[in-house]
């Protein structure tokens, strides 16, 4: 059998409605199976990949977020945005994309953000009379800056696989998450303009006193995150350790809001979402060392590098690829499999693997917002109880402006780069 | 641990075999709370013994990543019930419900193909690695395959049981 075959099987198991890691699992397990090959290595390659430190830090972002969604956090950094933002033109819009912004410096995962910080901004742009369709799209794209803007899933399993520095990938995802949110706002300016959003007062001042104090200590969270990892003391296993415990202790005897007995829900949520994600990680680690054996990574590399040499060309090649793929597949499998294949080509032609991974991000996180695979939309479409076609037209005009920003992005290293190296050195 | 509506009968094979998976998926969803609670545990020790005490233990790194393995093979089958791992259900939800049927069924059959392959090699694995000791700890390897076996055992019974649901909704939940 050769790789021809292994591919189609997987990808008509997936489109037929196979659960993705199944699919991925069972294409190789046909595939070694076919070839004769030692089968013992599926076992062992799968819990290899999960046996990482690293990774583990992934459980904890996602606690983080569940802590911060069960334990009111949300509507406070809400209320928050709402003082800071919502006496512009189109206010509520605003407040939605900057709430999205400092939600994404606690959670690092676009899901997370839709269902959460997206249900109250949902709920609240409709109750002002904001049109559900467009409320549910600023929703849906601002989402995409959880993953970008440190900590990111996405990025920490980057750099797992493609060993890079998980500091350096963190630090280079600020400016490109502000970059998202300023590009989203000035598209919600005009479309506020042409469809006359109303704007609320300006808070008074003890009202911003006060929902300041009221959201402090839920924006200390990030400093907590990033602080001991920016000055290296923390690893970055520790550090999310140190964010969720932070979030567990504001919720439980600070805010109260989390009751004890909640706990065991909490960590039996974070435990499965987190098996979830690592059943992809596993089986697309598996796939990708099929694929590598099989000299795919190669034979791509030998092909794109008898094409071109440019660097720029390469990047803007992948992209469109990525673009495409992010279509139709899961952005955190299309991860796992791609960045193992690529990374040859990268190396060869000298791109920084920390620009690359947030270009390979960034796409596919805006793959989240395409049809017919996008995982986003669902969460967005089911949270505003609209169709997903609907809510994927409405999102449709705020891939412009996120495309540009990968565009941006692509073009100059430096905005990504250019924390990294201070920080670092 | 999610209650599912009785399929019918509530004598018979078929409700035993209900109350079976239910039992088994509580007992998953109590090891997995357990596991992360011993994770917290572990990180707790290696953080002040490390910045606290100033002298780290050395076992705890490769504990916490023993479990974390225990972990998601255990949250596997959980989330097999819940039919929430990731799928792609944009076109099984817009053919007609005849059709999606035996496509579930033949999902169904894929799904628990590759689990009886995973715990059979996995138990394989298990018995070839009891020699293998772990780094740190006075533990075999055994130990760690052993969760592999486990997990597709459990994620048989569950598909068996609850496979229908992915084609109910709730199935294209995912965490990019």
């Amino acid at each position: 059998m050769t790789v021809g075959p292994l591919i189609w099987i997987w990808l008509g198991l997936m489109v037929i409605g196979a659960p993705l890691f199944i699919s991925m699992g069972f294409s190789c397990l046909l595939y070694l199976w076919a070839n004769g090959e030692i089968l013992l290595s599926i076992p062992q390659r799968l819990t290899a990949s999960a046996n990482s430190f690293p990774l583990l830090a992934a459980p904890f972002f996602m606690l983080t977020g569940m802590a911060m969604n069960t334990a009111g956090v949300t509507t406070r950094i809400y209320d928050f945005c709402e003082c800071l933002a919502g006496r512009f033109r189109g206010g509520l819009a605003h407040v939605n994309v900057i709430g999205s912004v400092i939600f994404a410096g606690m959670s690092g995962s676009a899901v997370a953000d839709a269902a959460g910080l997206g249900t109250i901004e949902i709920k609240a742009m409709t109750d002002e009379g904001y049109p559900l369709a467009f409320s549910a799209a600023v929703a849906a794209a601002s989402a995409t800056i959880g993953p970008i803007i440190p900590p990111s899933v996405p990025l920490l399993i980057y750099g797992v696989i493609a060993d890079v520095s998980i500091g350096r990938l963190f630090a280079g995802g600020f400016l490109p998450g502000l970059l998202m949110a300023a590009a989203l706002m000035v598209m919600i300016h005009f479309m506020a303009k042409k469809r006359g959003f109303g704007a609320h007062r300006p808070p008074t001042l003890p009202e911003f006193v006060t929902k300041s104090r009221k959201a402090f200590l839920s924006l200390m969270t990030p400093v907590i995150l990033f602080g001991g990892m920016m000055i290296g003391v923390f690893t970055p296993t520790e550090a999310a350790f140190a964010a969720a415990g932070y979030a567990l202790i504001l919720g439980l005897f600070v805010y109260r809001e989390i009751k004890w007995r909640e706990l065991p829900k909490l960590f039996l949520d974070t435990v499965e979402t987190n098996a979830v994600v690592l059943m992809l990680v596993m089986t697309a680690s598996l796939f990708g060392w099929v694929l590598a054996r099989a000299q795919v990574p190669q034979m791509l590399g030998a092909w794109i590098l008898g094409t071109t040499r440019n660097p720029l060309i390469i990047l803007f090649m992948i992209n469109v690829f990525l673009l495409i793929v992010g279509c139709f597949m899961e952005a955190l499998a299309a991860l796992i499999i791609l960045v193992p294949v690529f990374m040859p080509v990268i190396k060869a032609v000298g791109i920084d693997p920390v620009h690359f991974g947030l270009v390979i991000v960034l796409n596919l996180m805006i793959g989240t917002l395409t049809p017919p695979v996008g995982i986003v939309l669902f969460v967005v479409a089911r949270v505003a109880k609209l169709p997903f076609e609907v809510v994927t037209r409405a999102t449709a005009p705020f891939l412009v402006p996120l495309i540009v920003v990968l565009l941006l992005i692509t073009v100059f290293p430096e905005l990504v780069l250019f924390l990294p190296r201070v920080i670092f050195g | 641990m999610s209650t599912r509506a009785e399929s019918g009968a509530t004598s018979g094979p078929l409700a035993a075999f209900g109350r079976l998976t239910a039992a088994l998926d509580l007992g998953t969803g109590i090891a997995c709370v357990v596991l992360f609670a011993a994770i917290l545990v572990v990180m707790i020790c290696q953080v002040t013994s490390r910045y606290v005490f100033n002298s780290p233990l050395t076992w705890t790194e490769e504990l916490a990543r023993y479990l974390f393995i225990w972990a998601c093979y255990l949250g596997a089958p959980v989330a097999t019930r819940r039919g929430n791992h990731v799928t792609i259900v944009f076109i099984l939800e817009r053919v007609p419900r005849s059709l999606a049927r035996i496509v579930g069924w033949g999902i169904q059959a894929v799904s628990i193909i590759f689990f009886l392959q995973l715990a059979v090699l996995g138990a394989i694995l298990a018995v070839r690695s009891h020699s293998v000791e772990a780094i740190t700890l006075p533990i075999p390897w055994s130990l760690i395959y052993l969760a592999v076996p486990v997990s597709g055992v459990l994620m048989i019974l569950q598909t068996l049981e609850g496979g229908w649901t992915m084609l109910q909704g709730g199935g294209e939940e995912a965490r990019a």
